[in-house]
């Protein structure tokens, strides 16, 4: 088959690899239909996540056909088109039973602090990822949702990780009604957190980047105000001159580790490794949101540490709330929103591009080139999926 | 880079046939398509200048008149409390969302909209907002998810989890096809795993000697990032590609067409800054040898 691999620090290619199998009765065999270059691949593809091995396939955005099912699978059949979570989780392990799916404690040996990532590193349980004609799925009956006759493949693919990610973000900022809502970034994570954030009743949605067209993309998608980061001396003061001085209510990090804005944080963190990357991003989360406020994270750090104000995090009374996306009990939720008009993840898509360039998108949406937000990778003989009606 | 239409009804015209879509909105797609990003401005195929149709379009100059309004005359009489309600709380009538602008002229940007910073100074020193669904007519689905209680992730841990019946049972083990190395801060190797691309070679030993380190010894991060640069050099060289034969194209894995294609002036410039120093140095390295 042919699978997207990694072979060094801003390279992948498109090459041939084994077709995988089941090699758990849990497991069934996906046949990609679509599947996403998410912002966190990024990470993975500047070489910052550690146990990357060349020869894996990222992709932990996707959805798929059942191609092949093991022998305990019950809930899913052959010819079932399938939405698949980034999570891979077993559903009864001391997480799984109370929602954590992101934190499963049965799909990773490699580490303990993240649950399993399809694509992801080894520090993620080492799976090969869904940029690629075929995936291995682990646990079938838990994991992948059924998708509904009436969402759009695009729609769905975007469900696996980012709208869900976006939306636990505003989630997890515990948005009151009337609440100012800050977020920083407007990557597609950003995006979504900022749409997921008017849902829960925001008063006013702020979206941080310093990228023009992402930016102009979000006021009007979201639709939100926004602020270059370029044009502020002072991304705390700035933010606190726009809510009478007492800070937003609500801060959201949606950028990660390789944030630019602030010359220390990106020497130590992007270019001498002394920190998990740059932290800035939610440095100015801390210091923007007012006392007793909440500041969601959702960004990708790396596992060691970072340089941020938690003095201040203390001083003020802030509750920091974060993870990886349970995306599975969003699903319903968000399925709902897609189909009621309130959500439209596939605006987002900017590029379509088939597997084998999947080296040139890459470089794409990493250099931000051709104003590129979200790139959908579509597998050899798939720009024409089959209806779901005719598979069930 | 080819460029494709590829939407689930067009016809499968295979998929190195396939057209990237610039901003090209899905078929199908449903009643928010004005919010297409081919109608981002100023962005070359994505419809350069060409501004939106949609009502909260942002406009520079509407947005730096309200900031000037505040900072101006228009805050002369408020209380500076009352001034900052305003700068923040801008409300905008009709399909935008509550307008506000930033403080600083042109940082913060509004949407087009019916700005109205009297009315958001008649709240006074309020200076939280009071939100309600008719401010925020234009927003589809505003306050869907208002109450706490339909939110899916509340209470945080919930159980029992809301998955398939008959799920949730004991987990059978998978078994170990190949070397899987497991964290030891935990007991053993998980019930399922992933098998993707075993440790081999130099950079193997480096990695199973930084899994005999917790993951909270920071050796066992930076080693596993030396075995990931090693790795690199291994599939590079004796391990994969050369010893198969084959010369890797490094310039297209890393994306050159793309380059070429979107970012042509910084590739030319790229390459003539590394010609002029290769040159450079080249002739320095003659003129010692000649010298010498």
């Amino acid at each position: 088959m042919l699978a997207m691999t990694y072979r060094g620090p801003y390279r992948v290619r498109a090459e041939h690899k084994p077709t995988p199998a089941i090699e758990h009765p849990g497991d069934a065999v996906v046949r990609v239909t679509r599947s996403c270059i998410c912002g966190s691949d990024l990470h993975l593809y500047h070489g910052l996540v550690p146990d990357t091995r060349v020869g894996m396939t990222f992709g932990h955005e996707f959805t798929g056909i059942v191609e092949d099912v093991g022998a305990d699978v019950t809930h899913l059949k052959v010819g079932d088109q399938v939405l698949v979570p980034f999570n891979v989780f077993c559903g009864s392990c001391y997480f799984c039973q109370r929602e954590l799916y992101g934190n499963c404690h049965n799909t990773n040996p490699e580490a303990t602090a993240v649950g399993g990532i399809y694509g992801y590193s080894h520090t993620a349980g080492g799976y090969d990822g869904g940029q690629a004609q075929y995936v291995r799925v682990p646990m079938a009956d838990v994991g992948p949702t059924v998708i509904p006759p009436d969402l759009h493949v695009e729609d769905a693919v975007l469900l696996t990780d980012a709208l869900s990610t976006g939306y636990q973000a505003a989630e997890m900022g515990d948005i009151a009604e009337g609440d100012t809502v800050v977020v920083f970034g407007a990557g597609p994570v950003g995006i979504f957190a900022a749409r997921s954030a008017w849902l829960m009743g925001a008063g006013r949605v702020i979206v941080v980047d310093h990228v023009d067209y992402r930016l102009d993309f979000v006021r009007r998608y979201a639709p939100c105000e926004t602020i270059d980061f370029r044009e502020v001396p002072d991304m705390a003061l700035h933010i606190k001159k726009m809510t009478d001085w007492l800070g937003a209510d609500v801060c959201i990090d949606a950028v990660g580790c390789e944030a630019s804005g602030s010359l220390a944080q990106t020497f130590t963190g992007r270019w001498m490794m002394l920190q998990s990357g740059a932290a800035t991003a939610l440095h100015w989360a801390i210091n923007s949101v007012r006392k007793g406020g909440n500041v969601s994270i959702v960004g990708v750090y790396g596992p060691t540490f970072n340089a941020v104000p938690i003095g201040n995090a203390l001083n003020k009374g802030l509750t920091l709330r974060m993870n990886q996306a349970s995306v599975k009990r969003h699903l319903p939720r968000l399925i709902e929103h897609i189909q009621a008009g309130r959500l439209d993840p596939k605006a987002i898509i900017t590029h379509r591009v088939p597997l084998e360039e999947v080296a040139d998108a890459y470089h794409l949406f990493s250099g931000k080139l051709d104003n590129c937000i979200k790139t959908v990778l579509i597998p050899p003989g798939m720009s024409n999926i089959p209806a779901s009606a005719t598979l069930h | 880079m080819a460029q494709t239409g590829n939407t689930p009804n067009s016809p499968d015209k295979g998929s190195k046939q396939a057209r990237r879509e610039s901003g090209r909105p899905a078929a199908g797609a449903g009643p928010q398509d004005r919010l297409e990003p081919e109608r981002v401005p100023g962005g070359g195929a994505m419809g350069s200048g060409a501004g939106s149709e949609v009502g909260g379009d942002m406009d520079d100059a509407a947005g730096r008149k309200l900031d000037c309004e505040r900072e101006g005359g228009g805050g002369g009489d408020m209380l500076e409390s009352e001034r900052n309600a305003a700068s923040a709380a801008a409300v905008a009538h009709g399909p935008g969302p509550r307008q506000a602008a930033g403080a600083e002229g042109g940082a913060a940007r509004t949407p087009r909209g019916d700005g109205n910073i009297a009315a958001a100074a008649q709240g006074g020193s309020q200076a939280r907002l009071t939100a309600s669904s008719a401010d925020h007519a234009g927003i589809p689905g505003w306050g869907a998810d208002l109450e706490r209680s339909k939110r899916p992730g509340v209470p945080m841990e919930r159980t029992p989890p809301r998955l398939p019946a008959g799920t949730g049972g004991a987990v059978p083990q998978q078994a170990e096809t190949v070397e899987v190395f497991h964290s030891i801060e935990r007991p053993g190797i998980t019930p399922i795993f992933g098998s993707s691309s075993p440790p081999s070679g130099l950079s193997g030993r480096i990695r199973r000697t930084a899994y005999r380190l917790s993951e909270n010894d920071i050796r066992h991060w930076l080693l596993l990032l030396v075995a990931d640069r090693v790795n690199v050099v291994e599939g590079l060289g004796l391990g994969q590609d050369l010893a198969a034969g084959k010369v890797p194209n490094v310039l297209g894995e890393m994306g050159i067409r793309a380059e070429w294609q979107y970012n042509r002036p910084a590739l030319l410039r790229k390459v003539a800054v590394t010609g002029a120093v290769l040159a450079v140095g080249w002739y320095l390295m003659r003129r010692r040898r000649e010298s010498g």
